[in-house]
């Protein structure tokens, strides 16, 4: 036995110092080494190096993503907006709305008339060019009850209340609704009006033939189910083409073997959500000097919410008291290294309608505010259940930032009891109300805060009663009503300013921190920045 | 060549994790080529381990010293590959335990053929006639039957029968014969002795039959040596040792056997030690001297060689 | 008709009700476990609220609004008709997706095989041949960390040793046939590791007989009389193992196949399993179960080709 033991030593040892011994050591993947050939395109014309614009027609550029870019023929939006394939009305650029496929719109006073003027030197890759009737033919696809991975699309969604909609003229649009729509240029960026050739989708079902045709800066020229898509440039892009003639997204689902694909030099960049965790891009970019990082905001924010039915959690001081213990700059400098916003107000920095509130922390009256409610309410202590999802737990290193909760929330009276469950689990105890708060991550993606505001905090929200946030307060549901009737879009924020004060001051939930994206990308390509979905395909360009 | 076996102070022992078990001590023995020795003596008294510590095919437990010369060589410090040489074509077995003996998932042809080509690749067509010849000498009237049989399909007495020609294919200096009758029945030992009788003497040369069956040894053997615990009480000619034992062992075995009135050989007594004659504690004739040291090996005049202090 | 068809009718005869039984098995599973496929499909991003009627509308559309047996019985229905649905999230029909995945979830099964069937048994004679001696001992030290190592662990390192180090190996993915190999030698090791051990000890037992003796008392050395006399009846127990490893890993070496970024019907599976994609796990089920019986009934004829005492036996009487 003892022999066993001291050979299965030694065959360890000698394992791993061949390993180490042999072996580059920490030399960094060369760009252009040729063992990375393995995926790039065939040799260069000419054999020698002509510079980067040479490069950039020849050489393709491997990015990889935890998904496959294009989901197919059975999903509503075929593939990812990150694929630069399809375009929308409006674009989302960073909390600001952007002219797309439209260039102007315009509304009525009481916001229930909307009215479109349309680009006209858009083309799809087939050649129909883009117009009123071929915009009007996409909406009409959406009423066929299609679903998708990446978000739901239903004219319903995109257009609430819809009463009619008609061509005015052949690159005029319009829409009159039932109730008045304040942020119809919201709903409809990025994934809420997804524009394709008619050639390309069935009519009868609205399912897109292969491939998909968009008026995007690249189009598909080759996929291959879960593995890779390779995407061409559109030379004829209205915008001016990309400076890359073609990139391949890579599907690695695993995020260690997506950065050990980079590392390896065989992709030059990762994108998508959850790409890279912050931690491992830190990390690698401080060890290795052909890494860069980069962080663009994301429209998720972290957050702690509270089911109100709790006999401590209903009351204003406890949900107060915890507030105060939160303290949210260290949990951002420690725990996130410095890379995350703290957050105090629902909305996102990524909102247009983001208020800029400052909490405080206080940990001595967080302590006297607790101690009240526990003695009106006799017990010594609270005991109370955090429920993380696993899922977010591991995406956004939330089981840290409650270790850390639990910990200071003890000092105040309150004993946490941390449970990260599985997603589907974790849904059914929201529903049931099993919970008495949870540490979650979400992002609003309808720009519209109205209905977000309604969704969680309202009496009647889809989100509130149903998730069991149980959340009731007279002054929100007052608010709430009042907003969509406001067209002018000062007054409305006004109005959302109150919601977000009242909620901040009201404690209806703890937002802890803004999250961000991160991208990583090898030196040997540059101008690659994140985008509000995937990275910026057409700037990216080959650095020599 | 003198293809006499000639074995010089062999023992063998067992060793495993407590102790090391002797099995053969102290073994001289002459077998002159051509002749036929039976090697007796009841179980254990390390007869197979003998016989199969010439073929070196003993466990790997097994400790064994000494020379054993064949043809001017120590087969005990031959090289493996050498030994193999050797082996199944100088000189062959014949197991015992037939059914035991032979691989059930082969034919039995090939298990035959293979004896041959293993020395010889090319020769596979020979070794098959050469197969079909034996069979048919040794009572199988259709070869190519029993050929494409397994172990399994034949009868006990096919099987001896069988691996009898196992040892037989190459024409062997030497066969080593080990319990040929061992379980058989009247009519089978009858058969069994036949073979020998005949194949053996044609087509070998020397062989050693290790049994416990002296009738058999008396009718097929030339010299006979006695065996008792590990050591060789007795050897020489048949014939004499029959008639006029020597050995107080000898002596017991032959009064022991059913023709002779079946008289037991006393029991051992527990107050002598077996440190020196292995048969002390049970000899009639025992003195002193028997239970400190291993009598030494005396020639009598009529050439056999006596373990006995009282010959010494 | 011979014994063996005899048999062989019997055997496929009984993958029947099996598979009805592993189906209903699994549908009674996934209908009892928490999830809801229909809110899956409404609000994939968790952050999307929908009305009731969205809710019923949708779950009629999928098919989810009928009692679980009616649910069962349309689904058994259209496997007769040749039709496994479609999945709930990505509307790819079911049958298409296991006709692309399950060739390279086989081609990764076949090469891992290979590996462990060469590693393994030849790790196992050799270190039977050298019993007590050097070799064994550090070949039982190998195959005793091969079979205890897990997976997830070995793959990491696969990854970082040939892939960023050596750059011998792509990290990921089947763009090339090398990539392959990777995945394919951290499925083996832990198969291997049993098999040498198997192996070992079975030559080991087959060794200890007497007719090995007797070869080597024709001459044979020890390695000729391991590899002709004793593999056949030694194999015996060690393809018993293959048989039911090469379904197991047939069935789904999801863990590797998401690391390895190999889209085969293990990644596949547990995609589904874990977002109640009920049509392609029902599938997947069925699939799995076939391979298992086939692997099975493959086994038992082995054992009838390479046994000839039931060969002989069945048929002589």
């Amino acid at each position: 036995m003892k022999r066993t033991f001291s050979c299965m030593f030694l065959a360890v040892c000698a394992a791993v110092m061949l390993a180490a011994g042999c072996g580059h050591g920490n030399e960094a993947p060369r760009p252009s080494a040729p063992a990375q050939r393995t995926r790039e395109e065939t040799a260069r014309p000419g054999g020698r190096d002509k510079g980067v614009g040479d490069r950039n027609e020849t050489e393709e550029v491997v990015i990889a993503a935890y998904r496959d870019a294009v989901q197919g023929s059975g999903d509503a939006f075929y593939c990812w907006e990150g694929t630069y394939v399809w375009e929308a009305l409006t674009a989302n650029n960073g909390g600001v709305i952007e002219p797309w496929l439209a260039r102007s719109w315009e509304h009525d006073d009481q916001c229930k008339e909307w009215i479109f003027h349309l680009r006209q030197d858009v083309f799809f890759t087939d050649g129909v060019q883009f117009n009123a009737d071929v915009c009007l033919e996409n909406i009409e696809r959406w009423t066929h009850g299609l679903t998708s991975t990446y978000t739901s699309l239903s004219v319903e969604k995109s257009f609430p209340n819809l009463a009619d909609m008609e061509k005015v003229d052949d690159y005029t649009v319009r829409f009159t609704f039932k109730e008045p729509v304040t942020t119809l240029e919201y709903i409809l960026s990025d994934y809420g009006s997804p524009m394709f050739s008619p050639n390309c989708f069935d009519r009868e079902t609205g399912v897109i033939y292969d491939y998909a045709v968009g008026t995007g800066p690249y189009r598909i020229v080759d996929h291959v189910e879960s593995q890779y898509v390779v995407l061409e440039r559109n030379d004829g892009y209205y915008g001016g083409p990309g400076k890359v003639k073609r990139f391949r997204i890579l599907c690695i689902p695993d995020a260690q073997t997506r950065v050990s694909a980079l590392k390896a030099g065989e992709v030059m960049g990762l994108a998508d959500n959850g790409a890279i965790t912050m931690d491992a891009a830190k990390n690698l970019c401080a060890t290795d000097e052909n890494f860069a990082m980069d962080s663009t905001p994301s429209h998720m924010t972290e957050y702690i919410m509270f089911n109100c039915e709790n006999e401590f959690l209903a009351d204003r001081r406890m949900r107060e008291a915890l507030n105060l213990a939160t303290d949210r700059e260290s949990i951002c400098h420690v725990l996130y290294n410095g890379l995350l916003e703290p957050a105090y107000s629902f909305l996102s920095t990524q909102s247009v309608f983001h208020l800029d509130l400052k909490g405080g922390y206080d940990m001595e009256r967080a302590k006297a505010l607790a101690r009240e409610v526990l003695v009106e309410k006799q017990a010594d202590r609270a005991a109370m259940t955090m429920i993380i999802r696993s899922g977010t737990a591991s995406d956004y290193n939330c089981k840290a930032v409650a270790e850390y909760l639990k910990q200071v929330y003890g000092e105040l009276g309150v004993d946490l009891t941390i449970e990260i469950l599985d997603a589907s689990i974790y849904k059914e105890r929201q529903q049931e109300g099993s919970y008495d708060m949870t540490l979650t991550v979400f992002g609003i993606n309808n720009a519209d805060p109205t209905s977000t505001f309604k969704q969680y905090f309202a009496s009647e929200g889809n989100s509130n009663r149903p998730l069991n946030y149980n959340y009731y307060n007279e002054a929100i549901n007052e608010l709430v009503a009042k907003a969509p009737a406001i067209s002018d879009m000062e007054k409305r924020g006004k109005i959302y300013d109150e919601i977000q004060t009242v909620l901040f001051e009201d404690s209806a939930c703890l937002p802890i921190c803004y999250q961000i994206n991160v991208n990583i990308h090898n030196k040997a390509i540059k101008d690659y920045a994140g985008r509000t979905f995937g990275v910026g395909l057409p700037t990216i360009s080959w650095t020599e | 060549m003198n293809a006499d076996i000639e074995i010089q102070g062999l023992n063998v022992s067992f060793v495993n994790r407590c102790c090391v078990t002797p099995v053969v001590t102290d073994v001289n023995i002459l077998f002159p080529e051509g002749s036929i020795t039976g090697l007796i003596g009841e179980s254990g008294s390390g007869k197979s381990v003998l016989g199969m510590s010439i073929l070196r095919l003993l466990p790997a437990t097994a400790r064994v010293e000494g020379r054993c010369m064949y043809k001017g060589r120590d087969l005990f410090s031959l090289p493996e590959a050498e030994m193999q040489k050797v082996l199944g074509k100088e000189i062959a077995l014949i197991p015992q335990n037939p059914t035991e003996s032979l691989n059930p998932v082969r034919t039995i042809g090939r298990q035959l053929t293979e004896c041959v080509t293993i020395h010889e690749k090319r020769r596979k067509a020979d070794a098959q006639k050469r197969r079909d010849q034996l069979l048919r000498c040794l009572g199988f009237h259709r070869p190519e039957q029993v050929s494409n049989s397994y172990s399994f399909e034949l009868s006990g007495g096919m099987n001896q029968r069988i691996v009898t020609a196992l040892g037989l294919m190459n024409h062997p200096r030497w066969v080593i014969a080990d319990e040929p009758t061992k379980g058989l029945d009247a009519v089978l030992r009858r058969q069994v002795y036949q073979v020998l009788k005949e194949i053996g003497g044609s087509e070998a040369g020397g062989m050693m039959v290790i049994t416990h069956d002296i009738l058999l040894a008396e009718a097929l053997c030339d010299r006979l040596l006695v065996l008792y615990k590990g050591c060789v009480m007795e050897q020489g000619k048949g014939e004499t040792i029959l008639r006029h034992p020597a050995h107080p062992y000898t002596r017991g075995l032959l009064e022991s056997l059913p023709e002779n009135g079946m008289h037991p050989i006393p029991r051992a007594d527990e107050k002598k030690t077996d440190s020196g004659c292995r048969f002390y504690p049970r000899c009639p004739h025992g003195s002193k001297a028997c239970g400190q040291m291993l009598p030494p090996e005396t020639v009598l005049e009529d050439g056999r060689i006596v373990r006995c202090f009282l010959y010494a | 008709m011979t014994v063996l068809m005899q048999y062989m009718l019997k055997k496929t005869a009984l993958l029947l009700p099996v598979l009805v039984g592993i189906s209903i098995a699994a549908f009674a599973l996934g209908a009892m476990s928490p999830g809801d496929p229909v809110d899956q499909v409404l609000n994939p991003n968790g952050n999307e609220s929908y009305t009731r009627e969205e809710y019923d509308r949708m779950a009629a559309r999928m098919g989810l609004d009928k009692p679980a047996a009616v649910q069962y019985g349309k689904w058994l229905a259209g496997m007769f008709r040749g039709d496994m649905g479609r999945s709930f999230f990505t509307n790819k029909s079911v049958k298409g997706q296991l006709a692309r995945r399950i060739p390279i979830s086989a081609r990764l099964a076949a090469l891992s095989m290979a590996f462990t069937a060469v590693l393994g048994v030849g790790a196992g004679v050799v270190a039977a041949v050298y019993k007590d001696r050097f070799p064994d001992h550090i070949l039982g030290a190998l195959s005793m960390t091969a079979l205890s190592v897990p997976g997830f662990w070995t793959a990491i390192l696969f990854i970082w040793l040939f892939a960023e180090k050596w750059k011998l190996l792509p990290t990921s993915g089947i763009a090339s046939w090398t990539g392959y190999l990777l995945p394919a030698l951290t499925l083996a090791l832990p198969g291997a590791g049993v098999c040498a051990r198997l192996t070992r000890s079975a030559i080991l037992d087959e060794l200890g007989r007497q007719y090995v003796t007797v070869a080597g008392s024709k001459g044979f050395s020890r390695f000729q009389t391991v590899v002709r006399h004793v593999s056949c009846n030694a194999l015996i127990p060690v393809v018993t193992y293959l048989g039911t490893h090469l379904a197991g890993i047939l069935g789904g070496a999801s863990v590797v196949e998401t690391i390895f970024a190999v889209p085969g019907i293990g990644s596949y599976a547990i995609a589904a399993v874990q977002s109640k994609d009920y049509y392609v796990v029902q599938a997947y089920v069925l699939f799995s179960g076939t391979v298992y019986v086939a692997a099975n009934i493959a086994v038992d004829l082995f054992y009838i080709a390479v046994n000839p005492r039931i060969r002989r036996g069945e048929a002589g009487r």
